[in-house]
């Protein structure tokens, strides 16, 4: 009699076992991307990020759904407000009996039809802001930094260091020096933290001096949206942020796919 | 006269007051009928004027009073007299200038004026009389200026080049630089020294490497640096100075370093009107870099100018003091061609050779195109913009077609204007316009309806 062959454990049956499992994802090509000393612009290194991060296909429409998104947001309340019929001061007693009077039939005196009563479908205050799906926001967030990085305009500093002195005229010879100011369209600086002295220089302090804010913007990692990133000429933004911004909105990435097992 | 005598008059009468008893009589009033008085009797005007305080009340008692004693430290008049400064001046021998009387007679009646005239400046003051020669001080972004001065900022990359010739020789100084290093088992990326970026006597190195940097192509495609001189390795990798070790030029470092006298010494010689040759010890230390270990970092003399150069294929050596005003640009390109298909897909190699590009031509490359960038041809595609077709009128005129006595070439459009100048009724029509008040120039629909002439 012949021995039986032991199945191999992927057969077995186990209740435990799942059905489906899942491998890694397809590998995907990375981009290379310089990253440079801020403020002299000295290349330090090349790094290397992976496509569906920094080399997207320019999706209009999802940039544009992603800035207006961000703006119903950013709008707040609508304030314009007023009274319906039940939020009228007065009485609720009917004015005139149903039937009888030849007239039309009327209840209280705070009917929209008479003056001095509520308005029918008025404003009232609301939410402006909308809803987005988290994923398709994360990938607009990615294509904006793609698109940056196709046109030359993503420039990845190693690490912003608060500058010597508030002066804004500081900023602009730095900013002069790289072309990076007015003349060169502007640019966005993206830090990880508030630096006092860059952040005075460059965006002025109330009743101080005005900044440097005709040669672009810094602001905190925290506080920027899709639309900073599309607004000046070009973004600087240090690396650690860049990590950080693309890490927190890869939610649409799979980062392993289910594959069937197949026995 | 009359007003300084009037006021004289009240003067005398003041001076006999007491001034504890009567009237009392300002410092100012008191000051200024010092001064005519003092302007009427010209003898005195030589004295410094006793205008302060203490001339008129007696501070000796509280000097006394404050420091608590009979004899208080300072001098007898700390206001009156010429202070503390000009008194050290004077025991020095310094001649303080003495303004003149005729100086004085003419000066406006201002007090800051005697006040200028008394104050001793120094033995050459000699007031100006025009602002030519002076320090300006105010004008339109002077502050701006002053800052500038007073805090420079020195970024990696130098001025952005714009010359098609000087980007190629760029590239092919970086190539052997690194090609150098890498033969040398040296480091590929040193901190470049951002001052050998803006040497005008570099020249004569990159005419030296055009001539005799070559490179060679292997079956795969791997570029090797092959140089016609040994030492010229060596002279290559000294001529790049590590940052931190030019600023502090230790002496504590071994073996090939000279001592600092020495390089001076060296420094003086080259940078003299006669180019030296490299000094037979710097040629050594130059040479023995070869051998140096990895771990050694290529620390060297500062060599701001050339080394030996081969004299009889150079006439030029002679005119060094202004090389790059006197040397055509493309006499630096390099002789052979091979170094364009060296490749570059190593990613040391490209790194290093990148930045070293980027910082002599001050030309950023985009991130994304330098994933394209495979050999130095497509690095210089991205440098080098290819010149800008001629315009039809340029070319025109360039031709044989601008000298043909039928033809004449105009920049703007041909208008019936123009040809009413030629003729010479453009000035008559135009009176006439005027005269009925009616524009010279127009749309159709203005003219068709002026009446012609």
């Amino acid at each position: 009699m012949a021995t039986e062959a032991q199945l191999p454990e992927s057969q077995i049956y186990n209740p435990f076992t799942p059905a489906i499992s899942r491998r890694p994802p397809p590998p995907v090509p990375d981009v290379l991307a310089t990253v440079y000393s801020f403020p002299e612009m000295e290349p330090l290194r090349f790094t290397h990020y992976p496509a569906n991060q920094l080399h997207l296909p320019l999706r209009r429409d999802i940039l544009h759904r992603a800035v207006v998104y961000e703006a119903s947001c950013h709008r707040g309340m609508r304030t314009a407000n007023t009274k319906y019929r039940t939020e009228i001061h007065g009485s609720n007693r009917k004015i005139r009996p149903q039937k009888g009077m030849g007239k039309a039939r009327l209840g209280d005196k705070k009917s929209p039809m008479l003056r001095g009563g509520g308005v029918a479908f008025g404003p009232h205050p609301r939410d402006m802001s909308t809803k987005m799906p988290r994923k398709i926001y994360d990938l607009a967030w990615r294509t904006a930094l793609s698109y940056r990085y196709r046109r030359g305009e993503l420039i990845v500093v190693q690490k912003v260091e608060d500058l010597k002195m508030e002066d804004s005229w500081w900023i602009e010879k730095i900013l002069q020096h790289n072309h990076w100011g007015n003349e060169d369209g502007r640019s966005l600086l993206v830090t990880r933290r508030v630096m006092p002295k860059l952040f005075e220089a460059m965006n002025g302090s109330k009743g101080g001096q005005p900044g440097a804010g005709r040669h672009g913007r810094v602001k905190e990692e925290s506080d920027i949206d899709v639309k900073d990133l599309l607004e000046l000429g070009r973004v600087v933004i240090e690396k650690r942020s860049l990590d950080s911004i693309l890490k927190d909105h890869s939610s649409d990435l799979n980062m392993t796919v289910p594959s069937a097992v197949y026995t | 006269m009359a007003p300084a005598s009037r006021i004289g008059a009240i003067a005398s009468r003041a001076s006999l007051h007491n001034t504890s008893r009567s009237s009392f009589i300002c410092l100012k009033c008191r000051f200024l009928s010092y001064r005519a008085a003092q302007k009427s009797n010209s003898s005195t005007n030589h004295l410094p004027s006793r205008r302060h305080a203490s001339s008129f009340i007696n501070t000796e008692k509280w000097r006394k009073k404050i420091w608590g004693s009979e004899n208080p430290p300072g001098q007898e008049d700390p206001y009156g007299a010429p202070g503390a400064l000009d008194q050290r001046r004077r025991e020095r021998g310094v001649e303080d200038p003495e303004p003149s009387a005729k100086e004085i007679e003419t000066s406006v009646e201002d007090p800051d004026d005697v006040e200028e005239d008394i104050t001793p400046r120094g033995p050459h003051y000699k007031r100006a009389t025009t602002w030519e020669g002076l320090e300006r001080v105010g004008y339109r972004n002077w502050g701006k200026e002053q800052f500038d001065e007073e805090y420079p900022f020195e970024g990696f990359m130098g001025p952005k080049l714009e010359s098609r010739e000087k980007i190629i020789t760029a590239v092919h100084r970086a190539l052997v630089e690194v090609f150098a290093l890498k033969q040398a088992d040296l480091p590929l990326v040193l901190d470049y020294n951002a001052g050998d970026v803006f040497l005008d006597d570099v020249d004569d190195f990159l005419l030296r490497l055009a001539k005799e940097a070559r490179f060679e192509i292997d079956a795969t495609g791997e570029g090797r640096l092959v140089l016609e001189d040994e030492e010229l390795q060596g002279f290559i990798v000294g001529s790049i100075t590590p940052r931190e070790e030019a600023e502090e030029e230790d002496e504590d470092s071994e073996g090939n370093m000279q001592c600092e006298e020495e390089r001076e010494e060296d420094r003086e010689l080259i940078e003299g009107e006669n180019p030296g040759q490299l000094t037979k010890k710097e040629a050594e230390d130059a040479g023995h870099l070869d051998a140096s270990s990895p771990a050694i970092k290529p620390q060297v003399v500062k060599i701001e100018s050339p080394a030996e150069l081969e004299t009889s294929d150079q006439p030029v050596t002679d005119e060094i003091p202004n090389p790059s005003s006197i040397r055509n640009h493309f006499l630096l390109l390099p002789v052979d061609n091979n170094w364009r298909n060296v490749s570059l897909k190593d990613q040391e190699v490209k790194f290093a050779v990148l930045k070293r590009v980027m910082q002599l031509t001050g030309i950023r490359i985009p991130d994304p195109e330098i994933a394209n960038i495979t050999n130095s041809k497509l690095l210089l595609s991205h440098l080098v913009k290819k010149p800008k077709p001629k315009k039809l009128a340029e070319n025109l005129l360039a031709n044989e077609v601008a000298g043909l006595p039928n033809v004449q070439i105009w920049e703007r459009r041909y208008t019936p204007i123009h040809r009413e100048k030629e003729i010479g009724r453009w000035k008559v029509i135009e009176q006439e316009l005027e005269k009925r008040g009616l524009p010279a120039t127009g749309d159709r629909i203005g003219r068709s309806e002026a009446p012609k002439v």
